[in-house]
């Protein structure tokens, strides 16, 4: 109990002091496991590679440019989706929380696409724009906008109207009080929305690749099948999870804390 | 100046940063790298040239697709890939992906 207790107090205060430590030990008896269960045979390794031949992958694939340009191609599609889906899904919530003609008009249309999940569009997008980029720009702008407009109408309606309403009585206009009341007010749920957002479109992306791409994570996972090679789907999930955890935990989560939480909007 | 600040204070801040960076370095060392990969033999003036690039590692399906934005494909072999109809415009292009060897005048005979 007492040995528990000190590696405890040991890991509390490695993690103190290198916080990246926290992030990395959860990892390590996963890939303890999938060693040992790698290793003992019981399944074929052309099934259930291990590790190692993981990392090989990873090596082969990057010296042949494959892995790079296909992670490249990912990324670009997904921040391109991403940043059209925030030019729309911003203004409209912020249209939608402040107008109440907007509201009643826009909100049950949001309701009803928003039950049409992105790879329900896919059959008619195929037909309209064909197997190509225009294609996984709209799934990914589709998926990205309806996580960023309902919180951003969330984070709108949020904001205590007293403040607003203090603001114009200091005489303040109303483009004033959108700027400085309701948009810093709203900020934190935005954020959130696009945290969302980029998740779904992260997976939507990987989704549509797979269908209609001749690029991507989600293309060379797929391909990977063709030639029954289990070690690149195993390397392209691993990319995903990893991808994902340093967008959010490295870029998405920091901006949150430098702006929502800095202002005193969230409190932790 | 403030978001800035904050994201150099932090050591995942400055690691990413570090990244874009060395990408970004990367990157200009390609485009710097590319002209010093294409033969001297190719020099001329006619619009389109026939070029035969060099690989380390024998072509896979990839390789031809990335170099079918700049010509016709004719062959491949263990450690290259014929280009035909290469616009002379597009040569720093097709040299510059790391992966790319040289790009000289295709062999014949071979």
């Amino acid at each position: 109990m007492n040995l528990v207790l000190k590696s405890w107090g040991a890991y509390t205060r490695m993690t103190t002091r290198w916080p990246a430590l926290a992030a990395i030990v959860p990892f390590i008896p996963v890939i303890a496991l999938w060693t040992a269960v790698a290793e003992s045979g019981l399944f074929p390794r052309a099934f259930f590679p291990g590790p190692v031949e993981v990392v090989k992958s990873f090596i082969t694939l990057t010296y042949k440019g494959i892995l790079p340009d296909y992670l490249q191609d990912s990324l670009v599609r997904l921040f391109a989706g991403a940043a059209v889906g925030m030019a729309l899904g911003i203004p409209l919530g912020i249209l939608i929380g402040t107008n109440k003609a907007a509201h009643r008009i826009c909100w049950p249309v949001l309701l009803f696409f928003q039950a049409i999940g992105d790879i329900a569009w896919l059959p008619i997008l195929l037909i309209w724009f064909g197997f190509g980029l225009t294609t996984m720009t709209f799934v990914i702008v589709y998926t990205v906008l309806f996580p960023v407009v309902l919180n951003t109408v969330l984070g709108v309606e949020s904001v205590h109207r007293d403040l607003a309403r203090a603001a114009r009585s200091l005489g303040a206009s109303r483009a004033r009080v959108l700027f400085e009341v309701t948009l810093p007010g709203a900020l934190p749920n935005i954020i959130t929305g696009l945290r969302n957002g980029l998740g779904y479109g992260w997976r939507a992306l990987i989704a549509v690749e797979m269908i209609v791409g001749t690029s991507g994570i989600g293309f060379m996972m797929f391909d990977a099948r063709r030639a029954g090679s289990t070690v690149e789907i195993l390397l392209g999930m691993i990319i995903l999870g990893l991808l994902w955890y340093i967008v959010d935990a490295w870029i998405l989560a920091p901006i949150e804390r430098a702006t929502g939480q800095r202002w005193g909007l969230v409190t932790s | 100046m403030s978001l800035l600040s904050a994201i150099l204070r932090s050591s995942k801040g400055r690691f990413v940063l570090g990244v874009i960076a060395a990408w970004a370095g990367f990157q200009v060392w390609l485009t710097l790298a590319a002209p010093g990969k294409i033969s001297p033999e190719l020099a001329g003036t006619s619009e389109k040239v026939n070029v035969q690039i060099e690989l380390p590692f024998t072509p896979e399906r990839f390789h031809v697709l990335a170099f079918q934005k700049f010509g016709r494909v004719s062959g491949a072999d263990d450690h290259s890939i014929e280009l035909r109809g290469v616009k002379r415009t597009d040569l720093t292009s097709v040299a510059r992906p790391y992966w790319v060897t040289s790009v000289g005048p295709i062999k014949t005979g071979g």
